[in-house]
């Protein structure tokens, strides 16, 4: 049986596609359109869906929706009217967008792909995170929590997977009271933008100290029982991106940070020096995080009470506080956590396909987040032989150039590797390009930046001139399985816990080697890091040995392959691109190394 | 009729999904407990119906906007 | 200009010198001389690098990337497409260039002239490229056609987007009718609706056992797959 499900119209639109239970592909719109978190009809990730495994429309059985846009339409309306007369603005665009476009999704898919109306499902959207999370963790059973801003009228839910029962939803909260939304209004508060810059607020709290979290508690309460309650009052959930956050808000906390206001601090070295202002965004960024785990933790042990399981499933796009999922590993009563690779709406399509089989194999093989398309790189090889760019057209502050490319195709990949880690050894960034990108905004040595994690000066580079970012925000670190124990100690390495291997928790290191890794680490010398096996990823795992060989440490800084407001790159021409835009030195696409010539 | 052509969109079904569509908000609407929306679900309904039949006058649109 | 709107007017060209990299990036896939690819990949480089330009001063001025709702449309889908492509692209670069011109002159900053007259000299370059590549590519007993199809297209393009703006304008009048009519009525009850919290559930079993083919629940008639 063959099952696509589709996420659209909201944000980060995708497609996944469930053969027989077995999830096979999984892909993100904007990794086709170049259009950062696009929600639109997720047209080319389909495409792409059905050509992994030479299908055509006519072949699905189902195309499943990700949640059930009627009932979210309801919720829009109340909250729109709600705030009548001032909400005339937001009534006008709602009602655009529902009228011409989402409330008609049914016919959309039906007509597109040319399928019966009656094998178009719609499931609700928590139940699509549910799903997300718990099948391709591998657990028998466990508790399922999903939080994210809001699907149709629900926030949170609390869940019971079982492999032989399927989820069962104990509990729900329901619009407005909703932690995603109030971190977002919070992202927005502090000069970020909501739905995109909630890691930026995760990074700066490590700056601040909590001082605030009381008049954070005022605006969202954790209640005993592992509930919570927001205060409606402090936020405008329908207001436009920078005014998620009412006059109350302001009284309270202070005057926003206007987007783009500098903010002083760096995850490498001591800031000169920081004003009350820049203090007061970071105190208030460390005492949202605090709350936030406070909730997370709370509903974590009330999921647990309600299931007596020891195991969990996270999802939400709140599941991305990777500083909330160590604390909960840290503290909860769970034996192990699984966060899907994209925990977000964008993973949501694949929730919805499996929610949609009619069985589930009992077994499956290991998750991996490598669903992406792959690509021949022959098309742009053969053209950067003629390629000549002009010296204008690369950021400012890329290194000048001669302007031409070489390159050579290695026919082993432990010569390939070599020459590499011997180029990361001297100080270059290399644009690494291999295989089926990953799924969610993660790279994992498919779609990376590599540079060396000791090397300040190149760290220094690829923040200024490669990904125009903000010092503040610290780089996360690939190492090989078997430096695991003497560079984190303490990690869990079991095959099942997957948060250390996919760069969702954080992890303090070691402080003998902090010297060997100091520009992935952030200011307080915790990294979050990706954990390599060669069975998870075998020619990125030679590569960190190769390295490890020359330098001591089989460890990578590991940043995303893409420029600051672009989706990470795709297809080989993506990356040419951005390799050529930036001071990005060498660009590896699968077994070909391409340099900038002198 | 096989199963390939019964798994194929009926010819016409556009409408009666439409119709759907709009039947689920209804029914959501006092599943949730918000009925009061109805007469405001009804405009807007009429509004939908107005953009799509201008929508399909293509470029003759702007002409047809004055008559309405 | 004020400058929200000049903010707003680049950050709409950032988004068009986007989807210009886009078109002309997927377009090198069709092209067989690889001199051909470079010259779109070339292209479609300083298209990105235009973006970033304009994003950027955008941005200073308070525009948020994303924001006028660009969608992509794909413009080269086979090898077929190309020859129409380039003739759009021949067409529209030379457009542009009038477009980038007027905005210069009425945004009364020197940095915003400067930076719009750099990039209008590179899309000179490309409205040139674009007609050279036709030319090379396409038999001249077809170029004409080409061309005016292209224009046609172009025209057609820019009465839609006229079209679409008027009917915005219309649906946003009548939902404000509509708004101002009924919302009075609705709003303490919404209000009410939002404050009142869910009462204890009953857990609500939401899928099926591993094994059975028990198919979801929907609306509509028999399953025509089963």
């Amino acid at each position: 049986m063959n099952i696509l499900g589709i996420s659209a119209d909201f944000h980060d639109a995708s497609a996944s596609l469930v053969m027989n239970g077995q999830l096979i592909c999984s892909a993100a719109e904007e990794r086709f359109t170049r259009i950062k978190h696009d929600a639109r009809f997720p047209e080319q990730a389909v495409e792409f869906c059905l050509a992994q495994v030479g299908l055509n429309a006519g072949d699905l059985d189902r195309i499943v929706f990700y949640e059930q846009p009627w009932m979210k339409l309801t919720r829009v309306l109340t909250d729109v009217m709600s705030r009548f007369p001032r909400s005339i603005n937001q009534f006008g665009r709602a009602g655009r967008s529902w009228l011409t476009q989402k409330l008609w999704i049914h016919n959309r898919i039906s007509r597109a792909y040319d399928i019966h109306p009656d094998a178009v499902r719609f499931v609700p959207h928590h139940e699509s995170h549910a799903a997300q999370a718990f099948y391709p963790s591998g657990f028998e059973q466990s508790a399922i929590l999903t939080v994210d801003g809001v699907g149709e009228w629900t926030c949170t839910g609390i869940a019971r997977g079982s492999r032989k029962e399927g989820i069962t939803v104990l509990e729900t909260e329901e619009y407005p009271n909703s932690v995603g939304l109030a971190y977002a209004a919070f992202t927005a508060f502090l000069g970020f933008k909501p739905n995109d810059g909630e890691c930026s607020t995760m990074a700066l709290a490590a700056f601040g100290k909590p001082i605030y979290a009381d008049n954070v508690r005022r605006v969202l309460t954790p209640l005993s029982g592992g509930r919570y309650q927001l205060d409606p009052g402090f936020f405008n959930f329908f207001g436009d991106a920078d005014r998620l956050f009412t006059p109350a808000f302001i009284r309270l906390f202070g005057e926003p940070r206007r987007p783009g206001d500098p903010l002083p601090f760096s995850s490498t070295s001591a800031p000169e020096h920081v004003s009350a202002d820049q203090q007061r965004f970071a105190d208030i960024a460390a005492s949202i995080q605090l709350i936030f785990e406070e909730v997370l933790l709370g509903l974590a042990r009330r999921a647990q009470a309600l299931t007596g399981l020891d195991k969990l499933c996270l999802a939400g796009g709140t599941a991305m506080n990777a500083v909330a999922i160590t604390r909960l590993l840290r503290e909860c009563p769970f034996d192990q956590v699984f966060v899907p690779p994209d925990p977000g709406d964008g993973g949501a399509a694949t929730g919805a396909a499996l929610l949609a089989c009619d069985e589930i194999p009992a077994t499956s093989p290991p998750p991996t987040p490598y669903l992406g398309r792959q690509y021949p790189e022959q098309s742009v090889v053969e053209a950067i032989q003629t390629l000549s760019v002009e010296s204008h057209h690369r950021l400012p502050g890329a290194r000048a150039w001669s302007g031409r490319l070489t390159h050579k195709e290695y026919g082993d990949e432990n010569a390939l590797v070599e020459v590499v880690a011997e180029d990361i050894s001297r100080g270059s960034l290399i644009g690494w390009v291999q295989g089926r990108f990953e799924q969610g905004p993660r790279a994992l040595g498919n779609r990376s930046i590599l540079a060396d994690p000791s090397d300040a000066v190149a760290a220094s580079r690829l923040s200024r001139a490669v990904k125009q970012r903000a010092p503040f925000r610290p780089y996360a670190l690939s190492l090989a399985v078997e430096e695991a124990q003497r560079l984190i100690p303490g990690v869990d390495l079991r095959e099942a816990a997957r948060t250390g291997r996919w760069m969702q928790s954080i992890h303090a290191v070691n402080e003998g080697c902090v010297s060997a890794v100091r520009q992935a680490l952030h200011v307080d010398l915790t990294t979050r890091p990706q954990i390599c096996s060669p069975a998870d990823n075998r020619i990125f795992h030679k590569l960190l040995h190769a390295f490890g060989a020359r330098r001591g440490t089989a460890a990578l800084l590991n940043t995303s392959f893409n420029e600051s407001g672009s989706p990470i790159v795709s297809s080989p021409a993506d990356a040419l691109i951005t390799f050529l835009h930036t001071d990005i030195d060498v660009l590896v696409l699968g077994m070909t190394v391409i340099r900038k010539a002198a | 009729m096989d199963a390939e052509s019964r798994r194929r969109r009926p010819r016409g079904a556009g409408i009666a999904i439409a119709l759907r569509s709009l039947s689920r908000v209804v029914s959501a609407m006092f599943r949730e407990r918000v009925g009061w929306l109805l007469p405001l679900f009804i405009g807007l309904a009429v509004v939908a119906l107005l953009i799509s039949i201008i929508s399909a006058a293509g470029p003759l649109a702007p002409f047809i906007y004055p008559l309405l | 200009m004020q400058p929200r709107s000049l903010a707003s007017t680049l950050g709409r060209f950032s988004e068009v010198e986007a989807d210009s990299a886009w078109q002309f990036a997927r377009a090198a896939d069709f092209l067989q001389l690889p001199k051909h690819r470079a010259a779109m990949l070339a292209t479609a480089l300083e298209e990105t690098h235009h973006a970033f330009l304009f994003r950027r001063i955008a941005s200073r001025g308070g525009a948020r990337h994303g924001s006028s709702g660009l969608a992509r449309k794909t413009l080269v889908a086979c090898a077929a497409d190309i020859p129409t492509f380039l003739a759009y692209s021949h067409i529209s670069e030379g457009l542009v260039h009038g477009e980038f011109t007027a905005i210069a002159a009425a945004s009364g900053a020197p940095e915003v002239a400067e930076v719009l007259a750099e990039i209008s000299q590179d899309e000179s370059g490309h409205e040139d490229g674009a007609s050279q590549m036709l030319h090379e590519i396409v038999p001249r007993a077809t170029l004409a056609r080409a061309l005016r199809k292209a224009r046609w297209r172009r025209r057609w393009d820019d009465w839609m987007y006229v079209t679409h703006f008027i009917g915005k304008l219309n649906a946003t009048l009548w939902l404000s009718l509509i708004y101002l009519l009924l919302g009075g009525f609705a709003a303490p009850l919404c209000r009410q609706r939002l404050r009142r919290k869910r009462g204890a559930q009953q857990p609500q079993q939401i899928s099926v056992k591993a094994g059975e083919a028990q198919p979801l629940p929907y609306l509509g008639a028999k399953d025509p797959t089963a």
